[in-house]
């Protein structure tokens, strides 16, 4: 879920620039603009077809008025950020492998895909491209060695889907607890409530699970999946990207709350049994 | 990466119960990096407390050797002191081969028959000096006149007479180290079977096996040297020497029973002291708190392990205040304990203290860290890029300057800094961090130090 402080707005409006297709979109106020990402969901199933009256959001306790709400048509950058570490090492990397490459082919025109495989290296395996093809390439010569530095990968991937328009997806895989990382997790949380990013966390495997990946999708307002074996990841990997792709982009620009600190959400659907994740709040002026 | 925890299952189903879980751990290092990256940090997690529990559990699960009287013969004991004369440290040669054949079962005999053979001797000496008496001693291998023990041990009259092995056992100590670091590096092949051990690597059990004998050995050994270990420069050096070396192995298993043992033979020394620090600290890391979740473990929190080991550095510093390694090690910790003024303080000091280009590098990331939680995003700053100056293919300054950037708000300039951590090589045999072998690298004078230890027992080589 995004939550974007939207600074550059009423420039643009000022200037009478039009965001065209596929770009972040304007806003109807000269004031800063909030989106935020939400899943809305009945009975497992997202709910399709919502309008901007159908949601109800406090900001600080504060009710907001709604202005926009947009789902399917904005495209995705969807940054697969992957645990390469030793433990993946064997049946589980070919199984992360094809989860990859599943959601690369899952993912439509205008769409954009990215890859940062991690052990205690970080590193860039494609950067955000329509070419999934260099992805496939990336995947494919990876390889599982050393440790893991989950908090320092999961810190560049929010950093990488900051870095362009449409709505961005961090799906975060690993099947163990960090480290290697420099970064400390509360760094990464604080720079999360910042972020527009929306992370998604897989964690595999019977060991342990990382409190941090849980917190990090939470304070996002993803999601983290926690599966024992890599056997079906590629059907994981795909409901996250469905689900995400099934998620709206709310935003209003808000009135009565302070310009500056944190801000506590809330986001409601007006239906009955519905249930909405949305991120808890966000950061002013972040 | 991974660990293991303690495990005492396997032992209770062997009767053998190990009364508590001693964290036992060991990280194996990578050889291509002279700092040694883990490859995956092997950490084994002791279900054994003692050699005594240890030697329990081994017992129950092999077939119970029966414990010889001392000196039911002694060409074990020959064969031992054969070894020992004629290894040249620091060689892989035939007489570290052959012991390094032997069970603990073989080593602890050998050690015992030694000590029965010189308790005799000093009889002898002394009788036959009193009274002219040709004086013999039974052995399972036949009588030995005080010659053939002289000529056995290669001891003289007066050192048989006051029980001292000393030149024996400090040869042997350097032999049983070189055992134990050739076994650690996998040039030879363990089959002293010490205490036992779970492999952890990224983050889980991968198996679990003994550990060699010879550290546990030489300690028993060294504990011998008279008139007083503790007043003896050549038992501080091993001890040094092997404290180092573990650390640069990730052997927490072995450098926790061995600093326990140096800081009682040496508390006035600083570096019993050092080490005590860096094994807390480690166990404080993520890497260590991480393998332990969900266990039954000695160890404590990050919390509680890094106010240990904080205590620790403090009393190196207190006995030797030039000790900078040390500085660094608290300031980290006072940073972790939130005491961020303090710490960089400390930090400040050791990055203009030291020309060691490793310290300088671990003390500027970490001051970055402090300036930070100070509110000091301009110093902060500062001090990452000159940790990134100093080890420019380094990823860990890049993420923490755009981790910086991006807590002041400042996206562009946050995917800015972290631009060159994405352009860096994708193979990890090609990155290097300082930052990885931070908890290895108290260990890597370790060759240094062992070369000093070895170099006075070259000469007395026997052929």
């Amino acid at each position: 879920m995004n939550v974007r402080l939207q600074m550059t707005a009423a420039l643009l409006l000022v200037t009478g620039t039009v965001a065209p297709l596929g770009q972040t979109p304007t806003f109807s106020s000269r004031v800063e603009a909030v989106r935020v990402d939400v899943l809305v969901t009945q009975d497992g199933q997202p709910v399709r077809g919502l309008r901007p009256a159908d949601f109800a959001i406090e900001d600080n306790g504060v009710p907001q008025q709604v202005d926009l709400v947009s789902s399917e048509q904005l495209p995705l950058n969807v940054i697969l950020t992957l645990d390469m570490s030793s433990s993946v090492a064997g049946e589980p990397l070919e199984h992360l492998r094809r989860a990859g490459r599943a959601v690369l082919d899952g993912l439509r025109t205008g769409d954009r895909a990215a890859l940062i495989t991690f052990s205690h290296v970080v590193a860039m395996g494609a950067p955000l491209t329509p070419d999934f093809g260099r992805i496939r390439r990336a995947l494919d010569s990876s390889e599982a060695i050393g440790g893991t530095s989950l908090v320092d990968a999961s810190y560049a991937g929010m950093v990488l889907g900051e870095s362009d328009v449409g709505r961005s997806l961090v799906l975060v895989f690993s099947d163990g607890l960090d480290s290697a990382a420099w970064l400390s997790t509360d760094d990464v949380l604080d720079i999360a409530k910042r972020s527009d990013a929306v992370v998604y966390g897989v964690s595999a495997g019977q060991s342990p699970q990382p409190d941090f990946l849980a917190d990090l999708s939470e304070t996002t307002g993803g999601k983290l999946f926690k599966i024992e074996s890599t056997k079906n990841l590629s059907a994981v990997f795909l409901t996250v990207l469905d689900e995400f792709r099934n998620r709206y982009l709310v935003s209003y620009s808000p009135r009565g709350v302070s310009p500056d600190g944190w801000h506590q959400l809330t986001v409601r659907v007006k239906r009955r049994n519905a249930t909405v994740k949305a991120r808890p709040g966000y950061f002013a002026g972040s | 990466m991974g660990l293991s925890l303690s495990h005492d299952a396997d032992a209770t189903s062997q009767g053998a119960v190990a009364t508590r879980a001693t964290p036992l751990l060991a990280f194996v290092a990578k050889a291509t990096r002279r700092l040694v990256p883990a490859l995956g940090i092997i950490a084994v997690l002791g279900g054994l407390p003692a050699p005594e529990a240890a030697a329990q559990w081994v017992a129950a699960r092999s077939v119970t050797p029966q414990a010889p009287e001392p000196l039911a013969g002694v060409e074990r004991l020959r064969d031992w002191l054969t070894a020992v004369e004629r290894h040249e440290p620091g060689k892989v040669d035939g007489p570290a081969l052959a012991i390094s054949g032997w069970s603990r079962f073989e080593l602890d005999a050998a050690w015992a028959d030694l000590r029965a053979l010189l308790d005799r001797a000093s009889g002898m000496v002394s009788r036959n000096q009193r009274s002219g008496d040709a004086a013999t001693t039974k052995t399972g291998s036949g009588p030995l006149t005080l010659a053939d023990v002289k000529d056995l041990l290669g001891l003289t009259d007066d050192e048989l007479r006051r029980r001292d092995p000393t030149r024996i056992v400090k040869r042997a100590a350097v032999l049983h180290a070189d055992l134990a670091v050739f076994v650690s590096l996998g040039w030879l092949v363990d089959h002293s079977r010490g205490y036992r051990t779970f492999l952890v690597d990224d983050g889980r059990r991968v198996g679990s096996d003994t550990r060699a004998y010879h550290w546990d050995l030489g300690r028993a050994l060294l504990d011998a040297v008279k008139p007083d270990p503790g007043g003896d420069g050549m038992v501080r050096l091993w001890y040094w020497a092997s404290s180092a070396f573990m650390t640069s192995r990730g052997d927490l298993a072995a450098l926790e029973a061995h600093v326990e043992r140096a800081r009682n033979l040496f508390p006035m020394d600083a570096a019993g002291q050092f080490f005590s620090g860096v094994l807390h600290e480690t166990f404080a890391s993520p890497r260590i708190q991480a393998a332990i979740r969900g266990t039954t473990t000695e160890i404590g929190s990050d919390e509680s392990e890094s106010r240990k080991a904080a205590r620790f550095f403090r009393q190196t510093i207190a006995l030797d205040p030039a000790f900078v390694e040390a500085r660094l090690r608290l300031g980290r910790a006072l940073g972790f304990a939130g005491r961020h003024a303090d710490a960089a303080a400390e930090l400040q000091a050791v990055a203009s203290a030291t020309d060691d280009p490793v310290l300088q590098y671990y003390a500027n990331l970490s001051l970055g860290r402090e300036e930070q939680a100070l509110g000091h995003p301009d110093e902060a700053r500062s001090a990452f890029e000159r940790a990134a100056a100093l080890c420019p293919r380094a990823q860990s300054p890049y993420l923490a300057l755009s981790q910086l950037s991006r807590r002041y708000g400042d996206k562009a300039g946050a995917r800015r800094a972290l631009q060159p951590v994405l352009d860096l090589p994708a193979r990890e045999s090609e990155r290097e961090d300082p930052w990885w072998d931070y908890h290895i690298s108290a260990g890597r004078h370790a060759d240094v130090l062992l070369t000093q230890l070895r170099k006075p027992f070259l000469a007395g080589v026997k052929q």
